[in-house]
């Protein structure tokens, strides 16, 4: 019954998605920070390499680093928060299905579509840019089981602050708080191997770079096999963590949801 | 005591059992000014607003029942509280054999609800990919999905609709598809909150009758909350109302007024001044111009209409109950019926 | 009215709308973290690139520690007038444009452009205005180049980037009237501002003319910069003056244009 469910959400949300095309474009277009760090460095590695990377392992680094975000985001916490606030979750408590499984499939159906816009503008930049380092199929593979957990990542986080609008008026601003470190931590402003080597030391075993930046340095093919188990296995750590806390904080939600009203 | 009609319906067992249920929400108190707000950061005080107050009441399959009361009485909380959206403070409350806040898959497929303010249609979307959408969330089959639209297509006129995004049509338009949506599952009990809210006359109509229609055809439990009498008249004859939170009056709508003004409003026109002294002795005056309005006691009218026909002057006589507005405003100024 | 008397309009216009969003903002204190906070957080976390690059080279593009302390100051405060005062309105009269409630503002006895741009302020998010007044202080103390011409020349540099970013801000909204779900484009815009982080250096060629001629970050960002350090070029002010009145001109007319479309079109 479940998949049966969850298939017709799908579809729904494939409906839905091409509707709102125009704003999902222009949405991909305002999350292309990468390419602004692309400008900087790319220029800074002129004279030589930084850190292990020179101007072509930048463009390379950055241009996947715009495609994974694209091919990883979610965006319940501001859906899951407004229907709450305005009550429009009745709508979805009243069928038997689960709210959270809707704007899972919602979110699963608008990916393909992110990518078919991010992806002309990731090539046009990589060839704008003369090219960057090569990358293999096989990293390619490898990156395919990151890509999921690393959106389990961050949809369960989303998920949790978004509960918090059971209880605060203002869950978006905690998130949009915790996503300006994110950006800082995660890899996407610049590669975290870069930060001063006992700072970076911490910040790789954070959920931020989980989330993020691990992905795109198994595209560039620049962790060893016992880097990415690891890797893996702390992507795998944080992915539960955070669900049960959302878990949790659902059903606490919906209690007092059930209790005060919306 | 509220006045209702047991006997009918002992008969059968409660579709619907409501006993001393009671919802109350704590609010913060928050007065204006800078010094109140200062003060609030460190002691909060709460009230209690009692929206929903030991109501009880037994509704058996297939009723069409309607939840009166002016607004902020507590019909939609009530109506949330038995599609299982909010959480009772205290009492029992059955719905088809299940217990609405558990919320089970069963139960939730045995119901529907409707609010005329919010909707559940996606808004750039045409119907249809919703009612798709329910149609497999709800588990119903493509042979039924299929006669099941097209006989509701049909009998509101939609054939036209259903597949324009739901934010070209019109709130008619957008209602019905909302009622279609709801009923695809051919759910035992159907809740409507302000279901005509802000249509024309026709639209409010059609949408009285199609509810009705499909009550008597598949003998679902309906109950709904409106303001407008219409409603009422037309599709519940069984009323409960609601006030402050309590419940005022459980029963027939003609019970109700022939107990609170059993008197029937008599009208005629009496185009001059003269002809229209000494109506006071007929019962109480209403209005006194050219349509002279009475109301006057049940067991007189026949004698009063005898008399104001034999007057010199006087046309266009007419009988009729007194306006539920005034009934109902009346009820909801008193405590107890 | 005469010119005089309609441009002292715009001002009082503005002045008094102001004056409601500061009296709404008051109310909700929440904001001051969530619009001013949150705002100067996003601003500085730019700064962590530059801070790391220093760790790597000793300059960008010719610009030390100091500079792009400056630098980044600039940017935080143009990011803060934006947010502050361009974003609101254009949300605020795109959002008409899309009810249908322009209508109400045409009807007003004041130009409609300025209706439009003065429509709506956030003044929680000038905090961002004064931590970037904040940083481009350190950042001349660390240079220990002050100077009251610099002075001088940086703010009027300012001044002509505030009028730019109105401009592209007017160019936007003339483009909405034909196309009604364009309301995220402010936030593209917003992340197009982000180039201005770097020195206008850092482009090469066909990039560095786009982003002086074409989407003026140069004039936002960099020119004021350099004028507060004292290293302007000759002639930066004239080349300032040049693009912000094409870009005026070009807003007037686009607007003029978008307003006879909406007349013409709504029934």
């Amino acid at each position: 019954m479940v998949p049966r469910v969850a298939a017709a959400m799908w579809r729904f949300g494939i409906a839905e998605a091409v509707a709102y095309r125009a704003s999902m474009f222009v949405w991909v277009l305002a999350t292309c920070f990468p390419l602004v760090s692309l400008a900087l460095w790319s220029y800074l590695a002129e004279e030589g390499p930084i850190g292990g990377y020179d101007r072509g392992g930048f463009v390379t680094y950055f241009v996947a680093a715009f495609l994974i975000r694209q091919l990883t985001s979610a965006w319940v916490c501001w859906d899951l928060t407004r229907q709450i606030r305005l009550g429009e979750l009745d709508a979805l408590l009243l069928r038997p299905a689960h709210p959270v499984l809707h704007h899972m499939m919602s979110n699963f159906a608008a990916l393909p579509m992110r990518a078919f816009m991010a992806l002309p503008l990731g090539v046009g930049v990589l060839i704008f840019a003369g090219g960057g380092d090569p990358v293999a199929w096989g990293d390619v593979l490898r990156t395919l089981p990151t890509l999921a957990l690393a959106w389990g990542i961050v949809f369960s986080i989303q998920l949790a602050v978004a509960c918090l609008a059971f209880w605060l008026t203002s869950a978006t601003s905690l998130y949009e708080a915790w996503l300006a470190v994110h950006l800082v931590l995660s890899g996407y402003l610049l590669p975290t191997s870069l930060f001063p080597e006992r700072f970076a030391e911490v910040i790789r075993v954070l959920p931020f770079h989980a989330a993020l930046g691990f992905p795109v340095e198994v595209l560039t093919g620049r962790l060893t096999h016992g880097a990415y188990v690891e890797g893996i296995g702390l992507q795998c750590f944080w992915v539960a963590c955070f669900s049960v806390l959302a878990a949790f904080s659902w059903r606490r939600g919906l209690t007092r949801y059930g209790s005060v009203g919306a | 005591m509220p006045a209702c009609g047991t006997d009918v319906r002992v008969s059968r067992p409660p579709h619907i059992q409501v006993s001393g249920l009671s919802k109350h929400f704590r609010v913060s108190r928050r007065e204006a000014g800078l010094v109140a707000a200062m003060r609030a950061v460190f002691r909060r005080e709460w009230d209690t607003v009692r929206a929903v107050e030991e109501v009880s009441f037994r509704v058996t399959a297939g009723e069409r029942v309607a939840l009166l009361g002016p607004n902020g009485a507590g019909k939609t909380t009530t109506l949330k509280m038995l599609a299982g959206l909010l959480h009772p403070t205290a009492g029992e409350l059955t719905v088809a054999g299940y217990t609405p806040a558990a919320r089970e898959a069963s139960f939730l497929r045995s119901i529907a609800l409707v609010m005329g303010q919010k909707r559940q249609l996606s808004w750039d979307l045409p119907a249809l990919d919703t009612f798709e959408l329910n149609r497999v969330v709800y588990g119903v089959s493509h042979s039924d999905y299929r006669q099941r639209l097209d006989e509701m297509t049909e009998l509101l006129d939609l054939a036209h609709v259903v597949s324009r995004p739901v934010r070209q049509l019109s709130l008619g338009e957008r209602m019905k598809c909302e009622l279609v949506a709801a009923l695809l599952h051919r759910p035992k009990v159907i809740f409507l909150d302000e279901p005509t809210l802000g249509m024309d006359v026709t639209m409010q109509l059609k949408i009285r009758h199609f509810i009705r229609d499909y009550n008597e055809r598949y003998g679902a439990t309906v109950i709904l909350t409106s303001h407008y009498m219409g409603d009422v008249a037309a599709l519940c004859s069984r009323v409960l109302l609601i006030a402050d939170g309590e419940l005022r009056f459980d029963g027939d709508i003609d019970e109700l007024v022939k107990s609170v003004r059993p008197v029937k409003r008599v009208s005629v026109t009496i185009p001059d001044k003269r002809h229209r002294v000494g109506m006071s002795e007929y019962g109480m005056v209403v209005q006194r111009e050219e349509r002279v309005v009475l109301d006057v006691e049940r067991g007189k009218v026949s004698d009063v209409i005898a008399h104001l026909l034999s007057r010199e002057g006087v046309r266009d006589l007419e009988v009729t109950d007194p306006p539920l507005e005034e009934v109902l405003r009346e009820v909801f100024e008193r405590r107890r019926v | 009215m005469s010119a005089g008397e309609r441009r002292v309009g715009a001002i009082r216009v503005a002045a008094a709308q102001f004056r409601v969003c500061v009296l709404r903002a008051l109310q909700y204190r929440m904001q001051f973290w969530t619009e001013g906070v949150l705002g100067v957080a996003w601003s500085l976390m730019g700064i962590a690139p530059l801070l790391v690059a220093m760790q790597y080279r000793s300059e960008v593009a010719g610009w030390g520690v100091g500079g792009l302390l400056v630098l980044t100051g600039v940017f935080t405060i143009m990011s803060g007038i934006y947010g502050a005062m361009v974003q609101p309105a254009l949300a605020e009269s795109m959002a008409h444009i899309r009810r249908g409630s322009l209508d109400y503002l045409l009807l007003r006895p004041v130009d409609a452009m300025v209706s439009c741009v003065t429509a709506m302020y956030s003044p929680w998010r000038l905090l961002e205005v004064v931590a970037g007044v904040g940083l481009v202080t350190v950042g001349i103390h660390r240079e220990g180049v002050f100077a009251w011409e610099g002075l001088a020349l940086g703010v009027a540099l300012a001044f002509l980037g505030v009028v730019v970013l109105y401009a592209m801000g007017v160019l936007m909204l003339a483009a909405s009237f034909r196309a009604l779900r364009l309301e995220n484009l402010t936030f593209m815009l917003e992340a197009m501002l982000d180039f201005g982080r770097w020195p206008i250096g850092v482009f090469r060629g066909l990039l560095k003319a786009f982003f002086t001629f074409v989407f003026p970050l140069a004039v936002l960002t960099t020119f004021p910069a350099e004028a507060l350090l004292g290293q302007s070029r000759a002639g930066t002010l004239g080349v300032a003056v040049l693009i912000t009145l094409s870009f005026m001109f070009a807003a007037r007319i686009a607007w003029n244009r978008g307003i006879r479309h909406y007349t013409s079109a709504s029934s």
